[in-house]
């Protein structure tokens, strides 16, 4: 399964984000039906094993672009939960001082740009990222997160080509969960893979199990290098599957129950689990005491977001411009 | 609608018939044709038919009365009418319902008319005219717009401003107390004397050269007198040789005065006032100078007291200082003369055969003809200006 | 001092900048190919000699990627200058404009900001309604984007330095016919006017406009084209006694409200006159401004002259009837006094 053996620590840091994603999500998930956080919530439950497995590769300093599903990926980049959680109950101690809310997440100083909800707009813009990277040379790389919806826009077309001609140090990371929305994959694409498309650019397209965290990583790790080489870009394509709707509102009647139950069995933490007990990079005991210890850190987390207070009616009108 | 009954034009000379008698009654039945009522022209008793059939039921004309031709003197219903409304309470209920409607409505509409047209008319005026207006309480009905779609703008409001300054500046202002009494008192000085002015030229050359001899030989701090000093001085001892101009005429009585009251015109921003200097005829031209300065000061203050304004009994009145030679002074009742000095002018003279400097100078003297006859105002007037030609024969 | 048109005192001004800071850089369309124009008006032409194609980078016909790019570089440290050939394709770029260069700033709570210039030129010049096209009135409505507007060449060049160093985007508005383009990239009817430019380094501060010509009776505010038309027009009207007072906001996001209104104080009268279409134009939000704030000094209704709401027209016969001009200017203010 590895060819890049990552330590012990690494990999105990890979579960414990894993899970934090994921008990995070479903915590949320709680709070939002209890009616304690305003916004809507687009859950990246299923889909950890990409975030985790891409993010491990990066330095702050590399930067990430997200979308309208950026949990998953912010935690993983090491965007503060506690900050993270206070944005999503509106609080003024939220990343985005609760300007944002949860389809804006992100920390410039952890390489998070905000997100972008605007399917496809963040791909030029990670290529523009890319880009000063490669007039800074200073070696960094920006990863761009985007869904299988995304690769329909012209934004995205646009995005790629740019980055194929000006060999721009980036890795878009296509995580394609079968569903645009409730639209299925089938009925907007002719090809099978996102990926085919990358030939259209002239660069490479790769398709990885995206349930298997240590193949994403790996996967991702080989683009980076490439990408820091001068090499220029690639796409990655990440199989997966979201457990949840795509929002809160979503009753999901669009996928059939014994496609659910096929990707459930499917789940990339148990997966991720069994192989580090299988390869004991953990015991039993360890992997409890970080699900132990992920619970304990979202209860501060809740407990940061409710009493952080609400942000003053002037902030309004602030941040508009950079004075 | 009921048929009116007219006067039909019969009568080939005249616009007027007389009725006669109405031969049926309100209420009758009336068929068309019928006769209705007779009238007598100039020539003849005519029978006048019904226009139309139906009920009589007004009549506007009495028998025996004059008729204008071509005027409604009744009215018939037709078959089927209802009685319209009369100008009484009688009636309402006959009135038809389209007919009272109609009448509601037009009520309804000329009471709407007045409120919608006049008081409620919306003036268009541009903010910034209001704002100028407000500032300056103007009514900017009044202004003429000249600005954009009939628009009252600035320089319409500036117009106003204008406009009243000059109004303001033209209109009649009443007069002050001081005026009025002012008024009062000339107008009666023409009512009640008969004025004759006796005007002479006469040479003051010595009287000049006299004057600035006696300034010469001044110290300075003393009071320098002033010509009007030297004057008074002698007017007071022409007076003293002509008591019946120092008089005083009252009632159809005259009262010649031993002491010489001088009353002296001066001129003020509110008006003519005449303070008396009393007993003036005991005075040194010193002495006169001395007070007849703070008097004249007072009079232009308006500080005068009663005392200092009454019982004069000789006017003095000077406008050679503004340029005038001669004229007609009005006198001062109840005294019975006043003089007035003109200017003094600077004359070349052809005399002995050589030119000589001569000062001349205007004076007018107005009497009253009520009781004093041209010769003695002339001999008066002769001995001041013997005086004023020889000086110091003033104190002989 | 040099006299410069428009596009020289432009150039100058991206020539300085990029000496003076590594971090800026050119992108767009044919800004720089070799044995290319230089760019549609020949704004950046030669600059890739001095400055190498690593920064003056010419991109496929891609609006979208341009500005994405550029926001991106920037929010990343850099200070891009972006270019679209003709203010029209601006909206083939709007999402990244208006919900990602606007926006990025505020909904991340102040944590990033987007340092970028997106040159565009507008106005009318006989190429087609595509071609054609003033836009300033879409995006002064978008909160989060500065809106310039110059129309002589020393604030051509003082502007753009001034956005280049803003660290907001700043959407820098050239007109065609202004620039003075030369040879075969020289423009029919165009002004071209020729202004004196200091050598010495100075700066036109964003957000401060100029009185053109003093007056009494009536303020005008116009950019580009439309500014020359309305001081043509007030010459004409100074030999009538009508003083016009000719103000050139020459940025319009943030708009020096100030300047204008005191003069309205003055005179009483405002007009517009823009070459955007009428309706919601960037004239209008100065009218209702106007009505707002002066109201108690206005001495007649606020006057917007514009292009009408017609898509630009090709012929040239159409496009003075579309086009605003002096003599309409003169009629429509004898109408108001």
């Amino acid at each position: 399964m590895t060819n890049n053996p990552l330590t012990i620590i690494e990999y105990s840091g890979m579960y414990h984000r894993m899970v934090l994603i994921r008990r995070f999500e479903e915590r949320v998930n709680e709070l939002y039906m209890k009616g304690l956080i305003p916004s809507t919530l687009h859950l990246y439950i299923g889909q950890e094993a990409v975030a985790v497995g891409v993010c491990t590769n990066l330095k702050d300093s590399d930067y990430i672009l997200s979308t309208h599903r950026p949990h998953g990926h912010a935690i993983a980049k090491g965007v503060s939960i506690k900050s993270i959680m206070a944005e999503l109950y509106g609080k003024a101690g939220g990343c985005c001082k609760g300007k944002g809310g949860s389809m804006h997440v992100g920390d410039i100083d952890v390489g998070m740009f905000p997100a972008i909800a605007i399917v496809g707009g963040n791909v030029p813009i990670a290529a523009g990222a890319a880009l000063a990277q490669k007039m800074q040379k200073n070696g960094g790389v920006t990863v761009c997160f985007f869904g299988d919806g995304a690769a329909n826009e012209g934004a995205w077309h646009e995005a790629l080509n740019a980055a194929a001609i000006y060999d721009l140090p980036i890795v878009f990371v296509c995580e394609n969960n079968l569903y645009a929305a409730s639209t299925p994959f089938s009925m907007s694409f002719r090809v099978d893979n996102v990926a085919d498309r990358a030939a259209g650019y002239g660069m490479p397209g790769v398709v990885v199990d995206g349930n298997d965290v240590i193949a994403v990583s790996e996967t991702c790790a080989e683009a980076i290098k490439r990408a820091r080489r001068g090499e220029g870009p690639t796409l990655m394509e990440c199989k997966t599957y979201r457990q949840c709707g795509h929002s809160r509102s979503d009753p999901r009647g669009y996928r059939s129950k014994e496609e659910e139950q096929e990707w459930l069995k499917k789940d990339p933490i148990p997966r991720f689990e069994q192989w580090l007990l299988v390869g004991k990079h953990a015991s039993d005991t360890d992997l409890a005491q970080i699900r132990e210890k992920v619970e304990k850190e979202i209860d501060d987390a809740i407990a940061f977001a409710e009493s952080s207070p609400l942000p003053e009616p002037a902030t309004t009108y602030t941040d508009v411009f950079k004075e | 609608m009921p048929v009116d009954i007219l006067v039909p034009p019969l009568s080939q000379t005249s616009d007027s018939l007389l009725l006669l008698e109405w031969l049926k009654q309100p209420g009758d039945k009336v068929t068309k044709g019928e006769a209705l009522f007779t009238v007598e022209t100039d020539k003849a008793s005519l029978e006048v038919e019904s226009p139309e059939s139906g009920t009589l039921f007004e009549v506007y004309a009495k028998p025996q009365t004059e008729i204008t031709v071509r005027s409604v003197i009744g009215k018939i219903l037709k078959e089927g009418e209802l009685l319209p409304q009369k100008s009484g309470a009688e009636n309402k209920e006959a009135q038809s319902l389209e007919e009272q409607v109609v009448e509601i409505k037009s009520t309804l509409v000329e009471q709407k008319a007045p409120v919608g047209n006049n008081s409620t008319k919306r003036l268009f005026a541009s903010p910034r005219a209001r704002k100028l207006a407000n500032e300056n309480n103007l009514d900017l009905s009044q202004a003429v717009p000249t600005g954009s779609r009939g628009m009252v703008v600035e320089r319409d409001a500036l117009s106003l401003i204008e406009k009243a300054k000059i109004i303001s500046e033209n209109s009649p202002v009443p007069i002050s107390h001081i005026r009025q009494v002012i008024a009062k008192r000339m107008l009666e000085s023409h009512l009640k004397t008969a004025p004759v002015s006796y005007m002479r030229e006469n040479d003051a050359t010595n009287l000049v050269d006299f004057r600035n001899k006696v300034l010469a030989d001044l110290s300075s701090g003393e009071i320098r007198p002033t010509f009007t000093d030297f004057f008074i001085f002698i007017i007071c001892k022409a007076l003293q040789q002509h008591p019946l101009l120092n008089a005083t005429f009252e009632n159809g009585k005259l009262s010649q005065h031993a002491n010489v009251n001088l009353a002296l015109a001066v001129d003020t921003d509110r008006g003519l006032i005449v303070p008396v200097l009393r007993n003036a005829e005991k005075l040194t031209i010193r002495q006169i100078a001395k007070f007849r300065k703070p008097l004249v000061e007072k009079a232009i203050k308006g500080s005068l007291s009663p005392d200092e304004l009454t019982g004069g009994t000789f006017t003095l009145t000077n406008l050679g200082t503004l340029g005038v030679d001669f004229f007609t002074p009005i006198i001062n009742p109840p005294q019975v003369a006043i003089l007035g000095i003109g200017r003094i002018r600077e004359l070349a003279v052809w005399k002995d055969s050589s030119v000589y400097r001569q000062s001349v100078m205007g004076l007018s003297l107005t009497c009253d003809h009520q009781v004093i006859d041209g010769a003695p105002a002339a001999r008066f007037l002769d001995t001041v200006c013997q005086l004023i030609e020889k000086p110091i024969k003033s104190w002989l | 001092m040099a006299k410069l048109s428009i596009v020289e005192a432009l150039r100058e001004a991206i020539r300085e900048e990029m000496r003076r800071d590594e971090r800026v850089f050119c992108i767009g369309e044919d800004i720089d190919i070799e044995g290319g124009f230089g760019g549609a008006f020949t704004v950046t032409l030669g600059l890739s000699k001095e400055f190498g194609h690593d920064r003056i980078i010419d991109t496929p016909i891609s609006e979208i990627a341009i500005c994405g790019l550029a926001v991106g570089a920037a929010v990343a440290g850099m200070r891009p200058i972006a270019d679209v050939q003709y203010g029209d394709f601006l909206f083939n770029m709007m999402d990244q404009l208006a919900n990602e260069a606007a926006k990025l700033r505020y909904m991340s709570g102040g944590q990033v900001s987007v340092p970028m210039v997106m040159r565009a030129p507008v106005g009318s010049t006989r190429r087609g309604s595509q071609h054609a096209q003033n836009l300033e009135g879409f995006f002064t409505h978008v909160p989060g984007l500065k809106v310039v507007a110059p129309s002589t060449a020393y604030d051509a060049k003082g502007l753009l330095k001034s956005a280049v160093r803003d660290d907001n985007p700043v959407l820098f508005f050239e007109h065609k016919l202004l620039y003075g383009s030369k040879g075969q990239r020289s423009e029919v009817g165009a002004l071209s006017p020729v202004g004196e430019v200091p050598d010495e380094e100075y700066l036109v501060p964003i957000g401060k406009g100029i009185i053109r010509r003093e007056g009494k009776d009536l303020t005008i505010v116009a950019t580009h084209r439309m500014l020359y038309e309305s001081l043509a027009a007030s010459e004409k009207l100074a030999k009538k006694g009508i003083e016009v007072e000719v103000i050139d906001p020459r940025t319009l996001v943030p708009l020096d409200k100030d300047l204008i209104f005191d003069s309205v104080r003055k005179t009483g009268r405002l007009m517009i006159v823009e070459e955007d279409n009428l309706t919601n134009g960037w004239g209008a939000e100065i009218a209702a401004l106007a009505a707002d704030e002066v109201f108690e000094w206005l001495d007649a209704p606020i006057k917007r002259l514009a292009s009408p709401d017609v898509p630009p027209p090709f012929a040239p016969v159409l496009e003075k009837e579309y086009l605003q001009d002096e003599a309409k200017i003169i009629s429509a203010i004898e109408s108001l006094l």
